[in-house]
Protein backbone atom coordinates (compact mmCIF):
# COMPACT_ATOMS: atom_id res chain seq x y z
CA UNK A 1 0.00 0.00 0.00
CA UNK A 2 1.81 3.08 -1.10
CA UNK A 3 0.75 6.64 -1.29
CA UNK A 4 3.27 9.06 -2.53
CA UNK A 5 3.41 12.28 -4.39
CA UNK A 6 4.58 12.10 -7.96
CA UNK A 7 4.56 14.78 -10.57
CA UNK A 8 2.60 14.23 -13.79
CA UNK A 9 1.32 10.73 -13.33
CA UNK A 10 -0.56 10.62 -16.60
CA UNK A 11 2.32 10.07 -19.02
CA UNK A 12 3.72 7.44 -16.73
CA UNK A 13 0.43 5.67 -16.36
CA UNK A 14 -0.45 4.93 -19.96
CA UNK A 15 0.73 1.60 -21.24
CA UNK A 16 0.47 3.00 -24.76
CA UNK A 17 3.18 5.50 -24.00
CA UNK A 18 5.31 2.76 -22.45
CA UNK A 19 5.13 0.80 -25.68
CA UNK A 20 5.81 3.96 -27.66
CA UNK A 21 9.01 4.71 -25.81
CA UNK A 22 10.12 1.11 -25.90
CA UNK A 23 9.61 1.07 -29.65
CA UNK A 24 11.39 4.40 -30.10
CA UNK A 25 14.32 3.06 -28.11
CA UNK A 26 14.31 -0.17 -30.11
CA UNK A 27 14.15 1.58 -33.48
CA UNK A 28 17.01 3.95 -32.71
CA UNK A 29 19.91 3.58 -35.10
CA UNK A 30 23.32 5.17 -35.47
CA UNK A 31 25.52 5.59 -38.54
CA UNK A 32 28.70 3.55 -38.75
CA UNK A 33 31.41 3.94 -41.35
CA UNK A 34 33.60 0.83 -41.27
CA UNK A 35 36.79 0.53 -43.21
CA UNK A 36 39.50 -2.10 -43.14
CA UNK A 37 42.85 -0.88 -41.87
CA UNK A 38 44.63 0.03 -45.06
CA UNK A 39 47.81 -1.61 -43.83
CA UNK A 40 45.95 -4.88 -43.59
CA UNK A 41 44.11 -4.83 -46.86
CA UNK A 42 45.30 -7.88 -48.72
CA UNK A 43 47.15 -7.32 -51.95
CA UNK A 44 44.90 -7.17 -55.02
CA UNK A 45 42.11 -5.74 -52.95
CA UNK A 46 39.81 -3.30 -54.63
CA UNK A 47 40.89 -0.14 -52.86
CA UNK A 48 38.62 2.81 -52.86
CA UNK A 49 35.64 0.60 -52.17
CA UNK A 50 36.67 -0.75 -48.83
CA UNK A 51 34.36 1.44 -46.79
CA UNK A 52 31.11 -0.07 -45.52
CA UNK A 53 28.29 2.16 -44.37
CA UNK A 54 25.56 0.86 -42.12
CA UNK A 55 22.80 2.38 -40.05
CA UNK A 56 23.07 0.01 -37.12
CA UNK A 57 20.46 -0.52 -34.40
CA UNK A 58 21.49 0.97 -31.08
CA UNK A 59 20.55 -2.24 -29.32
CA UNK A 60 22.72 -4.46 -31.52
CA UNK A 61 26.35 -5.50 -31.14
CA UNK A 62 29.45 -5.37 -33.36
CA UNK A 63 29.83 -9.18 -33.61
CA UNK A 64 26.33 -9.27 -35.12
CA UNK A 65 27.50 -7.04 -37.95
CA UNK A 66 30.33 -9.38 -38.86
CA UNK A 67 28.33 -11.61 -41.25
CA UNK A 68 27.20 -8.72 -43.43
CA UNK A 69 30.64 -7.12 -43.23
CA UNK A 70 32.20 -10.36 -44.34
CA UNK A 71 29.79 -10.69 -47.26
CA UNK A 72 30.56 -7.16 -48.35
CA UNK A 73 34.30 -7.62 -48.14
CA UNK A 74 34.18 -10.93 -49.99
CA UNK A 75 31.98 -9.50 -52.74
CA UNK A 76 33.59 -6.15 -53.22
CA UNK A 77 37.04 -5.96 -51.75
CA UNK A 78 38.83 -9.26 -51.42
CA UNK A 79 40.01 -11.45 -54.20
CA UNK A 80 39.83 -15.23 -53.90
CA UNK A 81 43.13 -15.66 -52.14
CA UNK A 82 42.30 -13.11 -49.52
CA UNK A 83 38.79 -14.49 -49.13
CA UNK A 84 40.13 -17.91 -48.28
CA UNK A 85 42.39 -16.44 -45.60
CA UNK A 86 39.62 -14.60 -43.78
CA UNK A 87 39.46 -15.48 -40.08
CA UNK A 88 36.73 -13.41 -38.53
CA UNK A 89 37.52 -14.71 -35.07
CA UNK A 90 40.60 -12.51 -35.22
CA UNK A 91 38.71 -9.41 -36.27
CA UNK A 92 38.64 -6.46 -33.92
CA UNK A 93 37.36 -2.92 -34.07
CA UNK A 94 38.88 0.43 -33.24
CA UNK A 95 37.44 3.92 -33.57
CA UNK A 96 39.33 6.42 -35.68
CA UNK A 97 40.47 8.23 -32.53
CA UNK A 98 42.42 5.14 -31.54
CA UNK A 99 40.07 3.72 -28.94
CA UNK A 100 39.33 0.03 -28.84
CA UNK A 101 35.66 -0.70 -29.33
CA UNK A 102 34.35 -3.20 -26.82
CA UNK A 103 32.37 -5.81 -28.66
CA UNK A 104 30.23 -6.59 -25.64
CA UNK A 105 28.89 -3.03 -25.42
CA UNK A 106 25.70 -2.17 -27.35
CA UNK A 107 26.42 -0.19 -30.50
CA UNK A 108 24.38 2.77 -29.26
CA UNK A 109 26.57 3.00 -26.20
CA UNK A 110 29.74 2.85 -28.28
CA UNK A 111 28.36 5.58 -30.50
CA UNK A 112 27.34 7.92 -27.69
CA UNK A 113 30.70 7.60 -25.96
CA UNK A 114 32.44 8.24 -29.25
CA UNK A 115 30.49 11.38 -30.07
CA UNK A 116 30.97 12.68 -26.54
CA UNK A 117 34.74 12.20 -26.76
CA UNK A 118 34.78 13.80 -30.18
CA UNK A 119 32.83 16.84 -29.03
CA UNK A 120 35.07 17.21 -25.99
CA UNK A 121 38.07 17.47 -28.27
CA UNK A 122 36.41 19.69 -30.84
CA UNK A 123 35.84 23.35 -30.28
CA UNK A 124 32.59 24.67 -28.92
CA UNK A 125 31.70 26.17 -32.24
CA UNK A 126 31.91 22.96 -34.24
CA UNK A 127 28.79 21.91 -36.05
CA UNK A 128 26.05 19.94 -34.42
CA UNK A 129 25.55 17.66 -37.41
CA UNK A 130 25.44 13.93 -36.91
CA UNK A 131 28.81 12.31 -37.33
CA UNK A 132 29.17 8.63 -38.15
CA UNK A 133 31.17 6.45 -35.84
CA UNK A 134 34.24 5.85 -37.94
CA UNK A 135 35.43 2.35 -37.29
CA UNK A 136 38.67 0.74 -38.33
CA UNK A 137 38.31 -2.99 -38.80
CA UNK A 138 41.43 -4.99 -38.11
CA UNK A 139 41.62 -8.47 -39.52
CA UNK A 140 44.27 -9.99 -37.28
CA UNK A 141 46.27 -9.84 -34.07
CA UNK A 142 43.62 -8.66 -31.61
CA UNK A 143 45.19 -6.92 -28.58
CA UNK A 144 44.37 -9.57 -26.02
CA UNK A 145 45.39 -7.52 -23.04
CA UNK A 146 42.79 -4.88 -23.80
CA UNK A 147 39.93 -6.81 -25.32
CA UNK A 148 37.85 -9.65 -24.03
CA UNK A 149 38.74 -12.78 -25.87
CA UNK A 150 36.72 -14.59 -28.46
CA UNK A 151 34.34 -12.03 -29.94
CA UNK A 152 32.10 -14.65 -31.40
CA UNK A 153 28.35 -14.29 -31.63
CA UNK A 154 28.10 -17.02 -28.97
CA UNK A 155 30.31 -15.17 -26.53
CA UNK A 156 28.37 -11.99 -27.28
CA UNK A 157 25.10 -13.78 -26.57
CA UNK A 158 26.37 -15.04 -23.27
CA UNK A 159 27.62 -11.60 -22.27
CA UNK A 160 24.19 -10.22 -23.17
CA UNK A 161 22.34 -12.87 -21.16
CA UNK A 162 24.65 -12.20 -18.23
CA UNK A 163 23.74 -8.54 -18.32
CA UNK A 164 20.02 -9.34 -18.43
CA UNK A 165 20.37 -11.59 -15.40
CA UNK A 166 22.33 -8.96 -13.51
CA UNK A 167 19.62 -6.44 -14.29
CA UNK A 168 17.04 -8.94 -13.02
CA UNK A 169 19.05 -9.42 -9.84
CA UNK A 170 19.42 -5.71 -9.24
CA UNK A 171 15.68 -5.16 -9.58
CA UNK A 172 14.42 -8.00 -7.43
CA UNK A 173 17.32 -9.49 -5.46
CA UNK A 174 17.07 -12.75 -7.39
CA UNK A 175 17.03 -13.93 -10.99
CA UNK A 176 13.80 -15.91 -10.83
CA UNK A 177 12.15 -14.01 -13.63
CA UNK A 178 14.99 -14.75 -16.01
CA UNK A 179 15.62 -18.31 -14.92
CA UNK A 180 11.97 -19.23 -15.04
CA UNK A 181 11.96 -18.48 -18.75
CA UNK A 182 12.14 -21.57 -20.92
CA UNK A 183 15.34 -21.98 -22.88
CA UNK A 184 13.49 -21.23 -26.12
CA UNK A 185 12.26 -17.98 -24.60
CA UNK A 186 15.71 -16.96 -23.41
CA UNK A 187 17.06 -17.69 -26.87
CA UNK A 188 14.17 -15.66 -28.25
CA UNK A 189 15.55 -12.54 -26.60
CA UNK A 190 18.82 -12.86 -28.46
CA UNK A 191 17.10 -13.90 -31.67
CA UNK A 192 15.02 -10.75 -31.41
CA UNK A 193 18.19 -8.72 -31.28
CA UNK A 194 19.86 -10.65 -34.08
CA UNK A 195 16.84 -10.28 -36.34
CA UNK A 196 16.08 -6.83 -34.97
CA UNK A 197 12.52 -7.90 -34.35
CA UNK A 198 10.71 -5.78 -31.74
CA UNK A 199 7.82 -8.20 -31.32
CA UNK A 200 10.01 -11.23 -30.91
CA UNK A 201 12.20 -9.52 -28.33
CA UNK A 202 9.40 -7.96 -26.29
CA UNK A 203 7.26 -11.09 -26.33
CA UNK A 204 9.81 -12.43 -23.84
CA UNK A 205 11.22 -9.22 -22.38
CA UNK A 206 7.78 -8.16 -21.19
CA UNK A 207 7.94 -11.05 -18.72
CA UNK A 208 11.04 -9.73 -17.04
CA UNK A 209 10.96 -5.97 -17.54
CA UNK A 210 9.10 -3.87 -14.95
CA UNK A 211 5.79 -2.46 -16.04
CA UNK A 212 4.38 0.99 -15.73
CA UNK A 213 0.72 0.03 -15.61
CA UNK A 214 -0.98 1.69 -12.65
CA UNK A 215 -3.22 0.11 -10.00
CA UNK A 216 -6.30 1.50 -11.72
CA UNK A 217 -7.09 0.38 -15.24
CA UNK A 218 -7.53 3.91 -16.61
CA UNK A 219 -5.11 6.74 -16.21
CA UNK A 220 -6.38 9.64 -14.12
CA UNK A 221 -6.49 13.18 -15.47
CA UNK A 222 -3.38 15.24 -14.79
CA UNK A 223 -3.25 16.93 -11.43
CA UNK A 224 -5.12 14.28 -9.57
CA UNK A 225 -2.06 12.65 -8.09
CA UNK A 226 -3.70 12.66 -4.68
CA UNK A 227 -6.50 10.36 -5.83
CA UNK A 228 -4.23 8.17 -7.92
CA UNK A 229 -3.33 5.78 -5.18
CA UNK A 230 -6.23 6.12 -2.81
CA UNK A 231 -7.31 2.58 -3.58
CA UNK A 232 -5.02 0.00 -2.05
CA UNK A 233 -3.34 -1.82 -4.92
CA UNK A 234 -4.23 -5.22 -3.59
CA UNK A 235 -6.34 -6.48 -6.43
CA UNK A 236 -6.44 -5.39 -10.03
CA UNK A 237 -10.03 -5.75 -11.28
CA UNK A 238 -8.73 -6.78 -14.69
CA UNK A 239 -6.48 -9.62 -13.80
CA UNK A 240 -7.30 -10.37 -10.20
CA UNK A 241 -3.59 -10.35 -9.40
CA UNK A 242 -1.56 -7.81 -7.43
CA UNK A 243 -1.00 -5.28 -10.18
CA UNK A 244 2.23 -3.75 -9.02
CA UNK A 245 4.10 -6.94 -8.30
CA UNK A 246 6.23 -6.24 -11.33
CA UNK A 247 5.74 -2.50 -11.19
CA UNK A 248 8.63 -0.24 -11.94
CA UNK A 249 8.32 1.42 -8.54
CA UNK A 250 8.51 -1.85 -6.68
CA UNK A 251 12.02 -2.77 -7.75
CA UNK A 252 14.77 -2.63 -5.13
CA UNK A 253 17.00 -0.74 -7.48
CA UNK A 254 16.99 0.34 -11.11
CA UNK A 255 19.85 -1.10 -13.21
CA UNK A 256 21.76 2.03 -14.15
CA UNK A 257 25.32 2.78 -15.23
CA UNK A 258 26.90 6.17 -15.70
CA UNK A 259 29.65 6.54 -18.30
CA UNK A 260 32.11 9.35 -17.83
CA UNK A 261 34.06 10.58 -20.85
CA UNK A 262 37.20 8.41 -20.95
CA UNK A 263 35.81 6.29 -18.11
CA UNK A 264 35.29 5.04 -15.48
CA UNK A 265 31.85 3.46 -15.41
CA UNK A 266 29.90 4.21 -12.25
CA UNK A 267 27.31 1.87 -10.88
CA UNK A 268 25.51 2.28 -7.58
CA UNK A 269 22.20 1.36 -5.99
CA UNK A 270 19.34 3.43 -7.42
CA UNK A 271 16.14 2.89 -5.43
CA UNK A 272 13.06 4.02 -7.36
CA UNK A 273 11.66 5.92 -4.40
CA UNK A 274 13.61 7.85 -1.82
CA UNK A 275 13.10 7.57 1.91
CA UNK A 276 10.71 10.50 2.02
CA UNK A 277 8.46 8.89 -0.55
CA UNK A 278 9.54 11.03 -3.47
CA UNK A 279 10.34 9.37 -6.76
CA UNK A 280 14.06 9.26 -7.59
CA UNK A 281 14.71 11.51 -10.53
CA UNK A 282 17.61 11.57 -12.96
CA UNK A 283 18.63 14.94 -11.57
CA UNK A 284 18.78 13.58 -8.03
CA UNK A 285 20.91 10.65 -9.13
CA UNK A 286 23.34 12.87 -11.00
CA UNK A 287 23.75 15.39 -8.21
CA UNK A 288 24.44 12.65 -5.67
CA UNK A 289 26.84 10.73 -7.89
CA UNK A 290 28.55 13.65 -9.61
CA UNK A 291 27.99 16.77 -7.49
CA UNK A 292 30.94 18.52 -9.10
CA UNK A 293 29.23 18.32 -12.48
CA UNK A 294 25.60 18.49 -11.40
CA UNK A 295 25.13 20.66 -8.30
CA UNK A 296 22.04 19.90 -6.26
CA UNK A 297 20.91 23.50 -6.58
CA UNK A 298 21.97 26.73 -8.24
CA UNK A 299 23.18 28.06 -4.92
CA UNK A 300 25.82 25.37 -4.55
CA UNK A 301 29.09 25.31 -6.44
CA UNK A 302 29.60 25.02 -9.32
CA UNK A 303 26.20 26.82 -9.45
CA UNK A 304 25.22 25.36 -12.83
CA UNK A 305 25.41 22.07 -14.63
CA UNK A 306 28.77 21.48 -16.24
CA UNK A 307 27.56 18.45 -18.12
CA UNK A 308 24.43 16.93 -19.57
CA UNK A 309 23.14 13.34 -19.46
CA UNK A 310 22.57 11.40 -22.68
CA UNK A 311 20.29 8.38 -22.65
CA UNK A 312 19.83 6.54 -25.94
CA UNK A 313 21.55 9.47 -27.59
CA UNK A 314 19.18 12.18 -26.42
CA UNK A 315 19.61 14.69 -23.64
CA UNK A 316 17.33 13.37 -20.93
CA UNK A 317 15.36 15.77 -18.74
CA UNK A 318 16.45 15.81 -15.12
CA UNK A 319 12.85 15.41 -13.96
CA UNK A 320 12.69 12.00 -15.60
CA UNK A 321 11.92 9.31 -13.02
CA UNK A 322 14.55 6.59 -12.77
CA UNK A 323 11.83 3.95 -12.39
CA UNK A 324 10.21 5.07 -15.63
CA UNK A 325 13.55 5.15 -17.43
CA UNK A 326 14.21 1.61 -16.28
CA UNK A 327 10.90 0.45 -17.71
CA UNK A 328 10.82 2.43 -20.94
CA UNK A 329 14.26 3.54 -22.07
CA UNK A 330 16.65 0.86 -20.97
CA UNK A 331 18.77 -0.88 -23.55
CA UNK A 332 17.86 -4.33 -24.74
CA UNK A 333 20.09 -5.77 -22.01
CA UNK A 334 17.93 -4.13 -19.33
CA UNK A 335 20.37 -1.40 -18.36
CA UNK A 336 19.81 2.35 -18.41
CA UNK A 337 23.10 3.74 -19.71
CA UNK A 338 23.67 7.40 -18.94
CA UNK A 339 26.50 8.94 -20.92
CA UNK A 340 27.78 12.16 -19.40
CA UNK A 341 28.64 14.84 -21.91
CA UNK A 342 30.69 17.79 -20.73
CA UNK A 343 29.26 21.11 -21.74
CA UNK A 344 31.57 23.60 -23.35
CA UNK A 345 32.15 26.66 -21.22
CA UNK A 346 30.58 29.80 -22.57
CA UNK B 1 24.99 -8.06 7.73
CA UNK B 2 26.01 -7.58 4.17
CA UNK B 3 28.66 -5.33 2.82
CA UNK B 4 28.38 -1.85 1.48
CA UNK B 5 31.00 -0.04 -0.55
CA UNK B 6 32.28 1.99 2.45
CA UNK B 7 32.46 -1.14 4.63
CA UNK B 8 34.32 -2.98 1.89
CA UNK B 9 36.84 -0.14 1.68
CA UNK B 10 37.52 -0.11 5.41
CA UNK B 11 37.64 -3.91 5.60
CA UNK B 12 40.28 -4.01 2.86
CA UNK B 13 42.42 -1.39 4.49
CA UNK B 14 42.17 -3.11 7.87
CA UNK B 15 43.05 -6.40 6.20
CA UNK B 16 46.17 -5.02 4.56
CA UNK B 17 47.32 -3.60 7.84
CA UNK B 18 46.76 -6.83 9.71
CA UNK B 19 48.53 -9.04 7.20
CA UNK B 20 51.30 -6.68 6.21
CA UNK B 21 54.89 -7.46 5.55
CA UNK B 22 57.65 -5.61 7.27
CA UNK B 23 60.38 -4.20 5.09
CA UNK B 24 62.55 -7.28 5.32
CA UNK B 25 59.75 -9.58 4.30
CA UNK B 26 58.71 -11.00 7.67
CA UNK B 27 55.06 -11.03 8.54
CA UNK B 28 53.95 -8.91 11.42
CA UNK B 29 51.39 -11.45 12.60
CA UNK B 30 53.01 -14.87 12.43
CA UNK B 31 50.05 -16.73 13.78
CA UNK B 32 47.94 -15.87 10.79
CA UNK B 33 50.83 -16.56 8.48
CA UNK B 34 49.53 -19.59 6.71
CA UNK B 35 45.86 -18.78 6.66
CA UNK B 36 45.21 -15.57 4.82
CA UNK B 37 46.71 -14.36 1.55
CA UNK B 38 48.78 -11.24 1.79
CA UNK B 39 50.87 -8.93 -0.32
CA UNK B 40 47.88 -6.85 -1.44
CA UNK B 41 47.96 -3.14 -2.07
CA UNK B 42 45.01 -0.78 -1.99
CA UNK B 43 44.43 1.12 -5.22
CA UNK B 44 42.08 3.90 -6.17
CA UNK B 45 40.92 5.29 -9.49
CA UNK B 46 43.09 8.25 -10.44
CA UNK B 47 40.24 10.76 -10.44
CA UNK B 48 37.04 9.25 -9.08
CA UNK B 49 36.56 8.22 -5.46
CA UNK B 50 34.73 5.14 -4.32
CA UNK B 51 36.22 2.72 -6.83
CA UNK B 52 39.05 1.32 -4.73
CA UNK B 53 40.22 -2.30 -4.89
CA UNK B 54 42.93 -4.67 -3.67
CA UNK B 55 45.56 -5.82 -6.10
CA UNK B 56 48.62 -7.99 -6.24
CA UNK B 57 50.81 -9.53 -8.87
CA UNK B 58 51.82 -13.15 -8.58
CA UNK B 59 54.23 -15.09 -10.72
CA UNK B 60 54.28 -18.81 -11.24
CA UNK B 61 57.02 -20.98 -12.62
CA UNK B 62 55.44 -24.36 -12.92
CA UNK B 63 57.45 -27.02 -14.68
CA UNK B 64 54.48 -29.19 -15.38
CA UNK B 65 50.78 -28.57 -15.26
CA UNK B 66 48.42 -30.32 -12.94
CA UNK B 67 46.57 -33.28 -14.32
CA UNK B 68 43.00 -33.08 -13.29
CA UNK B 69 42.18 -36.71 -13.80
CA UNK B 70 44.64 -37.86 -11.17
CA UNK B 71 44.12 -37.62 -7.46
CA UNK B 72 47.77 -36.95 -6.95
CA UNK B 73 49.11 -33.57 -7.84
CA UNK B 74 51.57 -33.98 -10.62
CA UNK B 75 52.41 -30.37 -10.73
CA UNK B 76 55.97 -29.91 -9.68
CA UNK B 77 56.66 -26.44 -8.50
CA UNK B 78 60.16 -25.19 -8.20
CA UNK B 79 61.42 -23.74 -4.95
CA UNK B 80 60.54 -20.20 -5.71
CA UNK B 81 57.57 -21.30 -7.69
CA UNK B 82 55.23 -18.81 -6.20
CA UNK B 83 56.13 -15.31 -5.34
CA UNK B 84 54.55 -11.98 -4.97
CA UNK B 85 56.04 -10.06 -7.80
CA UNK B 86 56.24 -6.52 -8.85
CA UNK B 87 56.44 -5.44 -12.43
CA UNK B 88 60.21 -5.42 -12.33
CA UNK B 89 60.47 -9.07 -11.46
CA UNK B 90 57.67 -10.24 -13.67
CA UNK B 91 60.02 -11.10 -16.51
CA UNK B 92 61.03 -14.70 -16.03
CA UNK B 93 61.60 -17.96 -17.81
CA UNK B 94 59.31 -18.54 -20.76
CA UNK B 95 57.39 -21.34 -19.09
CA UNK B 96 56.40 -18.95 -16.37
CA UNK B 97 53.27 -16.88 -16.20
CA UNK B 98 51.98 -14.02 -14.14
CA UNK B 99 48.62 -13.51 -12.57
CA UNK B 100 47.23 -10.09 -11.74
CA UNK B 101 44.71 -10.56 -8.96
CA UNK B 102 42.15 -8.03 -7.88
CA UNK B 103 39.59 -8.01 -5.11
CA UNK B 104 36.93 -5.57 -6.24
CA UNK B 105 33.54 -4.60 -4.89
CA UNK B 106 30.73 -5.89 -7.08
CA UNK B 107 28.16 -3.15 -7.28
CA UNK B 108 25.49 -5.48 -8.59
CA UNK B 109 25.83 -8.06 -5.84
CA UNK B 110 27.20 -5.77 -3.13
CA UNK B 111 29.94 -8.23 -2.20
CA UNK B 112 33.64 -8.64 -3.01
CA UNK B 113 34.60 -10.46 -6.19
CA UNK B 114 37.88 -11.91 -7.43
CA UNK B 115 38.96 -10.60 -10.81
CA UNK B 116 42.20 -11.72 -12.42
CA UNK B 117 44.17 -11.90 -15.63
CA UNK B 118 46.86 -14.41 -16.46
CA UNK B 119 49.52 -14.09 -19.11
CA UNK B 120 52.40 -16.22 -20.22
CA UNK B 121 55.65 -14.37 -19.98
CA UNK B 122 55.52 -14.11 -23.74
CA UNK B 123 52.57 -11.79 -23.22
CA UNK B 124 49.96 -14.18 -24.54
CA UNK B 125 46.95 -14.63 -22.30
CA UNK B 126 46.19 -18.08 -20.93
CA UNK B 127 43.19 -19.79 -22.41
CA UNK B 128 40.32 -20.65 -20.11
CA UNK B 129 41.39 -24.26 -20.17
CA UNK B 130 44.93 -23.34 -19.16
CA UNK B 131 43.55 -21.16 -16.40
CA UNK B 132 41.45 -23.94 -14.93
CA UNK B 133 44.49 -26.19 -14.95
CA UNK B 134 46.81 -23.59 -13.48
CA UNK B 135 47.98 -23.53 -9.87
CA UNK B 136 45.50 -20.74 -9.18
CA UNK B 137 42.70 -23.26 -8.77
CA UNK B 138 42.74 -26.27 -6.49
CA UNK B 139 42.61 -29.56 -8.34
CA UNK B 140 39.07 -30.81 -8.90
CA UNK B 141 37.70 -27.59 -7.51
CA UNK B 142 36.22 -26.37 -10.75
CA UNK B 143 33.54 -28.22 -12.70
CA UNK B 144 34.85 -28.39 -16.21
CA UNK B 145 31.98 -30.11 -17.94
CA UNK B 146 30.37 -26.98 -19.31
CA UNK B 147 33.39 -25.06 -20.53
CA UNK B 148 33.55 -22.97 -23.68
CA UNK B 149 36.42 -20.77 -24.71
CA UNK B 150 34.84 -17.87 -22.91
CA UNK B 151 33.04 -19.20 -19.82
CA UNK B 152 32.67 -21.99 -17.32
CA UNK B 153 29.07 -22.77 -16.49
CA UNK B 154 27.52 -24.69 -13.64
CA UNK B 155 24.12 -26.33 -13.58
CA UNK B 156 22.99 -24.86 -10.31
CA UNK B 157 23.51 -21.22 -11.09
CA UNK B 158 22.03 -18.72 -13.50
CA UNK B 159 25.44 -17.17 -13.88
CA UNK B 160 28.60 -18.67 -15.27
CA UNK B 161 31.03 -19.58 -12.50
CA UNK B 162 34.01 -18.17 -14.36
CA UNK B 163 33.66 -15.73 -17.20
CA UNK B 164 35.00 -12.49 -18.62
CA UNK B 165 34.14 -8.96 -17.73
CA UNK B 166 35.58 -5.48 -17.49
CA UNK B 167 37.44 -4.62 -14.30
CA UNK B 168 34.99 -2.25 -12.55
CA UNK B 169 37.60 0.45 -11.99
CA UNK B 170 40.23 -0.08 -14.68
CA UNK B 171 37.88 -1.14 -17.44
CA UNK B 172 40.41 -3.73 -18.62
CA UNK B 173 39.30 -7.25 -19.55
CA UNK B 174 39.56 -9.80 -16.76
CA UNK B 175 38.27 -13.18 -15.79
CA UNK B 176 36.16 -13.18 -12.68
CA UNK B 177 34.63 -15.70 -10.32
CA UNK B 178 30.97 -15.10 -9.93
CA UNK B 179 30.53 -13.63 -6.46
CA UNK B 180 27.06 -14.65 -5.35
CA UNK B 181 27.76 -18.18 -4.14
CA UNK B 182 30.68 -17.08 -2.02
CA UNK B 183 28.57 -14.39 -0.39
CA UNK B 184 25.85 -16.82 0.65
CA UNK B 185 28.31 -19.07 2.41
CA UNK B 186 30.01 -16.14 4.11
CA UNK B 187 26.66 -14.91 5.43
CA UNK B 188 26.05 -18.29 7.01
CA UNK B 189 29.45 -18.18 8.66
CA UNK B 190 28.91 -14.65 9.90
CA UNK B 191 25.59 -15.60 11.44
CA UNK B 192 27.48 -17.98 13.71
CA UNK B 193 30.02 -15.44 14.82
CA UNK B 194 29.64 -13.06 17.67
CA UNK B 195 31.51 -9.89 16.90
CA UNK B 196 30.40 -6.39 16.07
CA UNK B 197 31.52 -3.13 14.56
CA UNK B 198 34.74 -2.76 12.65
CA UNK B 199 35.95 -6.15 13.87
CA UNK B 200 32.96 -7.71 12.19
CA UNK B 201 33.73 -6.02 8.89
CA UNK B 202 37.27 -7.34 8.86
CA UNK B 203 36.03 -10.80 9.90
CA UNK B 204 33.61 -10.70 6.98
CA UNK B 205 36.46 -10.21 4.52
CA UNK B 206 38.57 -12.88 6.23
CA UNK B 207 35.67 -15.30 6.05
CA UNK B 208 35.26 -14.42 2.39
CA UNK B 209 38.90 -15.30 1.70
CA UNK B 210 38.45 -18.57 3.58
CA UNK B 211 35.46 -19.55 1.51
CA UNK B 212 37.23 -18.61 -1.69
CA UNK B 213 40.24 -20.68 -0.65
CA UNK B 214 38.17 -23.82 -1.14
CA UNK B 215 38.41 -23.15 -4.82
CA UNK B 216 41.32 -20.77 -5.22
CA UNK B 217 44.87 -21.46 -4.16
CA UNK B 218 46.25 -18.11 -3.11
CA UNK B 219 49.56 -19.77 -2.36
CA UNK B 220 51.68 -20.32 0.66
CA UNK B 221 53.99 -17.45 1.19
CA UNK B 222 56.45 -18.86 3.61
CA UNK B 223 59.65 -17.03 4.18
Amino acid sequence: MTTYARPSPSSFASSASTTLFRRLTWEGTVPLEIRVDTKELPANSDRGLECYYVQAPRVSYLPLLVPELKRFLMDVVFDETAARAVKEEDWWFESDDGNLLKWHWPIGLLYDNYTISASTRASASSSQSIVPLRVVLHLAAPPTDKLLMAPSAEACKQAFMGQMKEADFIRWGNTKRMTSLRKAEQDGLWEGIKEHDFEEYWRVAAKVTPTTTPARPTSPPPGSAATMHSRPPSVDPNTGAAPDRDGAFNVRSVPVRIYLPDGPVLQDLVPPILEDGVSTTLGYLLSTQLPLLFPASASEPPFQDLASPLIQGIVAPKEAEMAWLGACMAGADGWVNICVSLLHSR
Amino acid sequence: MSLTRPLFDSACKAYIQKYAYTNDGDRIDNEALSKYPSGWSWNEHRSVLGLGYLARLVSYTATTRRRRDDNVEECVLEDSAFEIADDATAEGPPNAFTCRQYIVFSSTFQVPALYFSMHHNTGAPLTLEEITESPLFRPQALPTAAMTTFALDTVDSAFALLSQGDHPTLGTPCWYLHPCHTAEVVEEIMNELDCVGSQRTLRWLEAWFMVLCNMVDFGEVGR
